[in-house]
């Protein structure tokens, strides 16, 4: 299982890449659990970039997705004698992080607030008018995962922007891998309707 | 409630299954019917600009702010554990006292200097019965291939037992390791 | 002669065994534990302090003091930089503090008591 690489710092993506390493995650956990808060803050480098970014497109909330991502690793903190699989954190940690983002929007009133992530401009080698029509694609994307369910908007990000495999999207969504195609193929129709009208 | 599954499948109006154009639009293959299909056209046109806004989603840069991890550190050090300490010293002034945490950061912190050798779990315990400071050591490592393991374990043995005594000030009555794990090394080592 | 009777608070004693001991070689941080801060608060009722691991955690977390007449006990909980002699750094925080109580406040006498309750990079 490899790691998004464009979301973590290149040095840690790189030990975390290797799962046998002598710096892999089993090690880490290993003696995190032990109370290593140094081998924790390996973890905490490693993948609070992934979490914080599902947790900010889930929510729509910078400041809530750092409160969420703060709970998530002191929950693992709290909790590393559960792990058993020390090589599954990563997929711990998504866990975690979905089920507080689905529970705080469950709790939120209906009216949903839009995205107050700054939309980043395409790369700056494009020229304008690819940047500008980069720009626009993206924000119709992001209004589009807006009218999605929360259900549904978790197993899309967590396929196709931290691209967990069905199997781990499934047992975070306490689901089958059946039903996380369903909810995955319902999603991007959707969402490639609220493209089309985009163009 | 519609069963999730098979019965999700999300139909266009011409009755083609969104799910399977999809797959079609990903390995840039339409059939016959979807390269004629208005229906099938408009929606593969938004499959794509899905495909392309997707990218950049993944792409955009999203860091968190800079003190995060500090943030997040300090909450966890206040919710250490802190119900094992070994005695080092006890002079005029007072006690002096490790956690036993973090004598096995020492401790790990010793193996890790052993070429080949990643420590894993580790745990110091003042041993009942003997004089203060006086610990059993069990420590777990995982070896590079193809080191020597034995020479290993007498090297790692070494240096745990001076740094236990210099570093954290502990006698270490007892070391117990483990090779638990074995990484490849580089290069086909 | 009398010249009247020096007064130092136990949050003022706090105070100088906390800098004190951050004050010394190889000490990193102090290490505050959730039980010393809910205890520390509700003794000072500090006001906006939003919690571990938020910004403004009140200086002295990690220290405790006791004045019992002329005398004075303190606890400290602090980390260690890794690759420095624990036993070496906590009796020189220990001693200096001794000396700092003594001296700058006052006290008769100072208990020291030193928990190493990490070791780290700096």
């Amino acid at each position: 299982m490899s790691l998004g690489a464009s979301g973590t710092d290149a040095a840690d993506a790189a030990d975390a890449t290797d799962p046998a390493g002598p710096l892999s995650d089993a090690t880490m956990v290993a003696r995190a659990r032990d109370g290593d808060t140094r081998a924790f803050e390996t973890l905490v480098r490693r993948y609070q970039r992934p979490i914080y970014r599902l947790a900010v497109r889930l929510l729509g909330d910078t400041g809530e997705a750092e409160d969420v991502t703060q709970e998530v690793f002191v929950t693992a903190w709290r909790r590393l004698p559960e792990i058993h699989e020390d090589k599954a954190i990563r997929s711990w940690l998504y866990r975690i992080a979905t089920n507080r983002c689905l529970n705080i929007l469950r709790s939120r009133k209906p009216v949903a607030p839009l995205f107050d992530e700054a939309i980043p401009m395409a790369s700056p080698a494009a020229s304008p008018e690819a940047r500008a029509e980069a720009h626009e694609r993206l924000l119709a994307l992001r209004v589009a995962l807006d009218r999605l369910t929360a259900e549904q908007r978790a197993c899309w990000l967590l396929r196709e922007v931290e691209e967990l495999s069905y199997a781990e999207i499934a047992s975070i969504l306490r689901t089958t891998p059946q039903a996380v195609r369903g909810r995955l193929a319902r999603a991007r129709a959707d969402l490639g309707e609220a493209m089309i009208s985009w163009q | 409630m519609a069963i999730e599954g098979v019965d999700e499948a999300y139909l266009l109006p011409c009755g083609q299954d969104a799910a399977i154009l999809w797959e079609h639009v990903t390995v840039g293959q339409l059939d016959e019917h979807e390269l004629d299909c208005p229906h099938c056209q408009a929606a593969s046109a938004g499959f794509v600009a899905l495909r392309e806004a997707t990218g950049e989603l993944a792409e955009a840069e999203l860091a968190p702010p800079r003190d995060l991890t500090e943030r997040i550190m300090r909450a966890v050090r206040t919710e250490r554990r802190r119900d094992a300490f070994i005695p080092i010293a006890d002079n005029d002034l007072g006690p002096i006292r490790v956690a036993a945490q973090a004598a096995a950061v020492v401790v790990r912190f010793a193996a890790d200097q052993t070429d080949g050798v990643t420590a894993r779990s580790c745990t110091v315990q003042q041993l009942p019965g003997e004089p203060d400071g006086w610990c059993a050591v069990r420590l777990e490592v995982a070896l590079r291939y193809g080191v020597d393991g034995m020479a290993a374990v007498d090297r790692i043995r070494e240096l745990v037992g001076a740094a236990a005594r210099e570093l954290a000030g502990f006698e270490p009555a007892w070391i117990d390791v483990t090779v638990v794990d074995i990484w490849p090394g580089g290069r086909g080592a | 002669m009398n010249v009247g009777r020096t007064v130092v608070e136990t949050p003022v004693a706090e105070k100088i065994a906390a800098l004190t001991a951050l004050d010394t070689p190889g000490v990193i941080r102090l290490e505050p534990s959730i039980s010393a801060l809910a205890a520390s608060l509700s003794r000072r009722a500090l006001s906006g302090w939003r919690g571990p691991g938020r910004d403004g955690l009140p200086p002295t977390a990690g220290v405790r003091a006791e004045i019992s007449g002329d005398d004075v006990s303190v606890e400290i909980a602090l980390a260690v930089e890794l690759g420095r002699p624990v036993p070496d750094v906590a009796a020189a925080a220990q001693r200096r503090v001794a000396d700092a109580l003594t001296e700058l406040g006052g006290f008769a006498k100072a208990a020291v008591e030193i928990l190493v309750v990490d070791v780290d990079h700096i």
